[in-house]
């Protein structure tokens, strides 16, 4: 009988495809890059999971059991437009999200990132020094704050590894980019 | 080779042919319309799929992806006689209601789109296999921008409502007027996305329904009221509406 692999970065990182490298509570999954559209890349887990990525940043799930439905930016720093490699100081944002099941759309939310200096950390290519970002986030209407970390590469100014909050019933989902999406890349 | 077999050869070429003239050519073209990077119209393959037309259009990254639609050809002629019916239902009504009068001309003015029911939302179509429909020639698929009011229609007014986060569903039924036609216990609840729903309103059982930016409410026209029309007037009303386009 055939070993299921585990999944970790080694397994990871023989896979060819682009991939991502997620981790929500005790849960690991290999997610695999299905789809990109505009700036939006598309990642899907054999059961179904969706993450869709900006810039790195987590902009929508789906099929986990809580979902982040929508998130936008609308004043101060954007993160979908604009590298946290960028950020040398506390820098503020603010824009709504939308949380399912609970049907909650377009919630107001306040948000800052910091840049919290320099660790080194074990990624796909190795150890690597990455900038480290902290983002805290408040949902006034429903009384959620949370913080988000992000690793950064300053010569690429690409997000290596994140931990993301994306629903106030859940922990906060651990991505780690193992192979990224490159231009020339094949994709479905 | 027998003249026989010559015969079954050419025969058997002549019925394959033309498939295979069909899968080299274009057969038709879908319009684009919205939030697409990509809005010019995608030359219809033979076999082409939803999930394929979206991905050569490409959502705009700022598009409100819960108010995407297919628009198609053959959906328009069930939604005219919807129309019809409904427009010559409301004509009887109008000369003693002003409300009803308001709702003829509101409804005159409204397309007929052709809009589809979606199985799938945008995001999980790009996952799933099933759900995923062949596109057809004159198809439009059309994304609007993120809205931000809800519209109100039927018997407590026709009119756009600024969209509150923090509101209930029946927080923008308040201060209402109602009409002495309108049904009090339900309305008729359109997401962005096409779906239809009836949402309890009445005080004793009210839900605690949140609507998101885009959705249609219809006030109905209440039970009594409603005998002396055609049959499921205010389903047909609510179905309708469902078909129109998020602006």
């Amino acid at each position: 009988m055939k070993k299921t692999p585990a999944i970790n970065l080694a397994t990871a990182k023989k896979i060819k495809h682009p991939n991502i490298l997620a981790q929500l509570k005790n849960i690991k999954a290999i997610l695999f890059l299905i789809a990109v559209e505009g700036p939006e890349h598309f990642w899907g887990a054999s059961d179904g999971t969706l993450l869709i990525t900006q810039n790195g940043i987590l902009k929508r799930t789906d099929a986990l059991p809580g979902n982040l439905h929508n998130l936008r930016y609308t004043r101060g720093f954007n993160p979908f437009k604009h590298s946290l490699a960028t950020i040398r100081k506390t820098t503020l944002a603010s824009g709504t999200l939308s949380l399912m099941p609970q049907k909650l759309f377009s919630l107001p939310f306040t948000s800052d990132f910091a840049n919290i200096g320099n660790q080194t950390i074990q990624t796909a290519n190795g150890k690597q020094v990455l900038k480290k970002i902290k983002q805290r986030v408040f949902v006034p209407s429903i009384n959620w704050s949370y913080v988000n970390y992000f690793w950064v590469n300053q010569k690429t100014g690409k997000i290596v590894k994140s931990s993301q909050h994306f629903s106030p019933t859940q922990g906060p989902l651990t991505i780690q980019v193992v192979k990224s999406y490159q231009a020339k890349a094949q994709h479905t | 080779m027998k003249m026989s077999q010559h015969i079954k050869y050419s025969l058997a070429l002549c019925l394959t042919l033309p498939f295979v003239i069909c899968s080299a050519v274009s057969a038709g073209s879908i319009a684009v319309s919205g939030e697409f990077y990509h809005t010019t119209p995608i030359t219809l393959t033979t076999g082409m799929r939803l999930k394929q037309a979206i991905l050569l259009s490409q959502p705009k990254a700022d598009a409100y992806r819960d108010g995407f639609s297919i628009e198609r050809e053959d959906q328009k002629k069930q939604q005219t006689q919807y129309k019809a019916f409904l427009l010559a239902n409301l004509h009887i009504l109008k000369q003693s209601s002003t409300d009803a009068n308001k709702l003829y001309q509101a409804l005159w003015a409204m397309p007929v789109t052709g809009r589809m029911k979606m199985k799938t939302d945008l995001d999980e179509l790009l996952l799933q296999f099933q759900n995923n429909p062949l596109v057809k020639n004159h198809d439009v698929i059309y994304l609007p921008k993120q809205p931000s009011t809800v519209q109100l229609y039927g018997w407590a007014g026709n009119q756009q409502l600024p969209f509150h986060y923090d509101f209930m569903l029946i927080d923008y039924l308040k201060d209402k007027h109602y009409s002495p036609l309108a049904e009090k216990n339900f309305v008729y609840v359109i997401s962005p996305n096409g779906a239809l729903h009836t949402v309890h309103t009445a005080y004793w059982n009210h839900s605690n329904a949140r609507i998101s930016p885009g959705t249609i409410i219809y006030v109905p026209l209440s039970k009594s009221s409603a005998q002396t029309l055609g049959s499921h007037f205010n389903l047909k009303m609510a179905q309708f509406l469902s078909t129109q386009r998020i602006s």
